[in-house]
């Protein structure tokens, strides 16, 4: 009987966790007759966060997962991800990135220490803000937007709003004192960190999503048995790509209806409002091409145009979060 | 010879009439060597602990003004971190050592300690040689990654830290040199040979341990390591290196091979110490230093004995309130104890209090540094449980002072019964009283920067540390007494402080790692939360483990690898989580006092040099009962601690 430590990013109460993954360590445990259990860890337990690729390749984590940005400089390919506008919602993201990883050899070389499962990416980032509801790009020039990431900074730069880096815990009170005016990021961390409290508006506009991957490392797969091997990729894949996103597109829906009985307002940006958004984020996408050419790699455009190309024909099937 | 570095050659048991043999002259030859580095590299300490508060502070103009954040604030302060403690680690185990508990080894005759010198010794340099070697490595594989806003190359501060941990190594190695030497000059050979082979059995376990007929389950292992670590602790081995020791070993046989042992090695040191939330440590210790060179802390003693001198006890119930008003501006508890106990103790002497009195109730008072704001005994709780900083300063405030009242209580009590223990002082007349208030201004304008920059949302409460040390600095100014002499004596105390308290982070974290693989914590959680009587006996069984936990280990690692299992629980039981911080932050300070590992009774010894341990042990006991009372109170009155927070929020 062999025991797989799973550690990620998410809490165990999280419901990608409750919904998505105790359901497969089941599957798994039947599949194998017992021999397979995986045991997950809340996050910091085992590692800390940005050394959780590494303990995976060491077998410290017997199954780890964790957003790519996490290592800046590690994974550069998959910052297409996070480029605006890429999915309007966790599942479409989680399959498009699924999908390019298996088409890259180039993308799979940069995670070839692990043997890769799954991978996803996280719920859409909206833009909360306290006291003025944002419908267009004038109600957003020069508010202080609070920012966790080097991406959302580039993005409201690009918007012309003001970017100030707060850490999680800090956020509310900046809010509820406020020191900013909004925050971007997905909907989960607004009620577990009691943002909600200080925000009461919440612009849908899906402006991007952060992926994650999700393996095992290379020594730890071998010292597995053949048919756990087999039971192990047979079950994840497109498939737990797809049902890691659905839990977190679910839970952000159930957060929005909370909410909104708490009196929450939420508004979606038109259409033609997004297109002048993400119009004004293009100096992004080609500084990231730019960038990836100089890295060496030559198709990064082609990637990138195929990237949102399989965003748009995602979109069609899994339609966005927030309809 | 230059003996800035290490100990006299004979610490125990030789005295001067031996000759320097051929060990000595080597250890000497490399101190030479390594004093110039090591002495440079704690300047390059010092100055970047005194720079470290200016970003944060530019930063928080910069958003008042301008409305603009600059970027990187959280890495660049990261980075101070790493440079601060890892270019300090080697010279501070050098000078005074890293913490280690002395209630065994005191008591040892001189070949014995001789023997556990080297045993130490020995262990401590080939474990950290291997951690250097690991961390070198790591950091040749963290080549391409930089920082995420500014771009730094981690590698470069990695390599800095392997500089910091080679250096350690250094110095571990010249006194592995000079205590062989000692056991040679002693013919102590029977010591010698123990020594060394007790080490190499120690560090060969990974090796031995697969040869093993039978071996112990997960959490068997989790409880030997545990149990283990008390004897390497009572060996005299710095808490840090024998945290670290018991957690990479366990590691390395609960895994299915070495691998993630040597790699946690070489990662965890750098990780532990590279954290923004821990950067707040260092700025309120600087503070606090800082505030006292200002005179800030000898000012609040001189008002309160105005005002109570005269009454039974009333020096220590002056030294009490002096640690409560000082507690409002400084967020640690050992930085408190030790800051009034060196204003007070001298004067406590000159009256002829009784020493176990005067310094149990300075280092139970210091504990008050956690619980009024600022603390970072809430930031650590906050940190796990996700709730609000802010709220959980201002719910601090109440039951600070209602503790403050019961030390002074109980002091009063003890001098009425027993008058010899604490002699009445001299009386003051009303106006010298009421002309000493206004040595309370320095600590309220402080107090009220701190909180209301908090409160007013001009500033973070992971910020306010930064703005404590302007706040300080200016004060200084303010009165005259800003000189670089004051400045650079704070500078390297604090750096001093850091350097202690990482390293026992440091190996909590390796050993954190471990326990967590054991699931031992976990089981203990569940057993202490799945009994469902009644929500107060699960709460009870709580604060019980979390008493008894903290008696063994360091109170806030103890608090990040329970709470998380915890807190759910308490949360479904229907307890307000912000009371729920307040009790666990009077746990810590229990923790901060009780034997064997009482952080504020070793700063405590640190200051009264002639006082041993065990009588400050014996004299924190009637503290301890306040806090006792103080936690059921809390139960039956939750409003002390909610009560304020509804005003604010
Ligand atoms: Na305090
Ligand atoms: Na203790």
């Amino acid at each position: 009987q062999v025991e797989l430590p799973m550690s990620t990013v998410y809490m165990n109460t999280h419901p990608t966790v409750v919904n998505a993954w105790q359901p497969w360590f089941s599957q798994v445990s039947e599949k194998t007759r017992g021999e397979l259990k995986l045991i997950y860890y809340n996050p910091n337990t085992l590692a800390s966060l940005p050394d959780v690729y590494d303990s995976t390749v060491s077998g410290m984590i017997g199954l780890g997962g964790m957003d790519f940005s996490r290592n800046p400089g590690k994974f550069p390919l998959y910052t297409v991800m996070e480029l605006p506008g890429m999915a309007p919602s966790a599942e479409c993201g989680s399959l498009v990135v699924w999908d390019l990883y298996q088409k890259y050899p180039e993308m799979q070389k940069e995670l070839s220490e692990i043997k890769v499962l799954w991978q996803w990416v996280s719920a859409t980032f909206q833009i909360h803000t306290t006291k003025k509801l944002v419908k267009n790009l004038a109600d957003l020039k020069g508010l202080k937007i609070i920012a966790w990431n080097k991406t959302s900074v580039s993005i409201l730069n690009a918007l012309d709003a003001n970017a100030i880096m707060i850490p999680p815990t800090d956020s509310y009170l900046a809010l509820e004192r406020g020191m900013a005016d909004g925050i971007l990021c997905p909907l989960a961390p607004i009620v577990s960190f009691k943002i909600s409290e200080a925000v009461n508006y919440t612009t849908v506009c899906d402006l991007f999503v952060t992926p994650f991957w999700a393996g095992i490392g290379r020594q730890v797969w071998k010292s597995l048995p053949e048919s756990a091997q087999q039971i192990l990729t047979e079950t994840t894949g497109e498939s737990m790509a797809s049902r890691s996103g659905l839990t977190l597109d679910e839970g952000a829906l159930k957060d929005s209806r909370l909410l909104k009985e708490k009196g929450h307002a939420f508004y979606t940006l038109e259409a033609e409002e997004k297109a002048k958004w993400l119009d004004a984020t293009t100096s992004l996408r080609e500084e990231w091409v730019r960038e990836m050419e100089s890295l060496g790699h030559k198709n990064a455009r082609a990637i990138m145009e195929d990237a949102y190309r399989l965003g748009k024909e995602y979109a069609k099937t899994t339609g966005a979060c927030f309809k | 010879m230059n003996k800035i570095l290490l100990s006299p050659t004979c610490p125990n048991s030789c005295n001067s009439n031996y000759k320097n043999n051929t060990l000595d002259i080597t250890a000497n030859g490399l101190e030479r060597l390594i004093t110039p580095v090591t002495k440079t590299m704690m300047a390059v300490s010092a100055i970047t602990l005194g720079i470290m508060s200016i970003p944060i502070f530019l930063d928080v103009i910069a958003r008042l003004v301008l409305h603009k954040s600059m970027p990187g604030i959280i890495e660049l302060e990261e980075f101070f971190m790493v440079v601060i403690v890892f270019l300090a680690l080697g010279a501070t185990h050098g000078k005074e050592g890293h913490i280690s508990i002395e209630l065994l080894t005191s008591r040892l005759s001189a070949r014995v300690k001789d023997s556990l010198d080297l045993f130490n010794n020995i262990t401590g340099t080939f474990f950290f040689g291997l951690m250097t070697f690991r961390m070198a490595l790591a950091t040749v594989k963290k080549a391409g990654e930089y920082s995420v806003m500014l771009q730094i190359p981690v590698s470069l501060f990695m390599g800095i830290a392997v500089l910091g941990l080679g250096t350690l190594t250094l110095v571990l190695l010249i006194k592995l040199i000079r205590a062989v030497s000692i056991l040679m000059k002693t013919k102590n050979w029977t010591g010698l040979l123990l020594a060394l082979t007790a080490s190499v059995l120690l560090l060969s376990f990974p090796l031995w341990y697969g040869t093993l007929p039978v071996k112990p389950s997960r959490l068997g292992l989790g409880g030997m390591g545990m149990g283990f670590m008390m004897i390497l602790l009572l060996a005299g081995m710095p808490i840090g290196f024998a945290m670290s020791i018991v957690g990479f070993l366990g590691l390395s046989v609960i895994s299915f091979s070495i691998t993630p042992a040597l790699m946690t090695l070489g990662t965890a040191p750098y990780s532990t110490t590279a954290s923004f939330i821990l950067a707040v440590a260092p700025l309120f210790i600087f503070m606090g230093l800082l505030a006292s060179e200002a005179g800030i802390s000898q000012d609040l003693f001189d008002t309160a004995n105005k005002w109570l001198g005269r009454l039974p006890g009333g020096l220590a119930m002056a030294a009490i309130a002096g640690c409560s008003g000082f507690a409002a501006v400084c967020g640690d508890s050992m930085a408190t104890a030790v800051t009034m106990g060196s204003v007070s103790l001298p004067e406590m002497k000159r009256k002829r209090y009784s020493s176990g009195l005067a310094c149990g109730a300075l280092a139970a008072g210091g504990t008050l540094g956690i619980l009024i704001p600022p603390s970072v005994g809430f930031i650590f709780y906050a940190l796990v449980t996700e709730e609000s900083v802010g709220k959980l300063f201002v719910a601090g405030i109440v039951p600070g002072i209602l503790l403050t009242f019961m030390f002074m209580a109980s002091i009063w009590c003890i001098a009425l019964v027993r008058p010899d223990l604490a002699p009445r002082g001299e009386s003051f007349s009303l106006k010298e009283k009421l002309l000493s208030l206004k040595g309370v201004i320095g600590m309220l304008v402080l107090f009220v920067i701190i909180l209301g920059g908090i409160l007013a949302g001009i500033f973070s409460p992971t910020e306010g540390g930064g703005i404590g040390v302007i706040g300080s600095t200016i004060i200084m100014a303010l009165r005259g007494r800003l000189n670089w002499q004051a400045i650079s004596r704070s500078c390297d105390q604090a750096v001093s402080i850091t350097a202690r308290l990482l390293m026992i982070l440091i190996g909590v974290s390796i050993l954190g790692y471990f326990l967590a693989a054991s699931r031992l914590p976990f089981e203990l959680a569940k057993l202490v939360t799945q009994n469902d009587l009644n929500r107060y006996l699960v709460l009870a069984s709580i604060m019980g483990l979390f008493a008894l936990l903290g008696c063994l280990m360091n109170v806030i690692p103890m608090i990040l690898l329970t709470l998380p299992a915890i807190f759910p629980t308490v949360l479904a039981l229907g307890f307000d989580p912000i009371w729920f911080g307040v009790l666990t932050v009077i746990i810590m300070e229990m923790g901060q006092i009780t034997p064997p590992i009482g952080v504020n009774v070793f700063a405590i010894s640190s200051v009264a040099e002639d006082v041993s341990m065990g009588a400050i042990f014996l004299g924190i006991i009637p503290f301890f009962l306040c806090m006792i009372v103080c936690l059921i109170a809390l139960t039956l009155f939750p409003q002390l601690a909610t009560w304020l927070v509804g005003v604010f929020y």
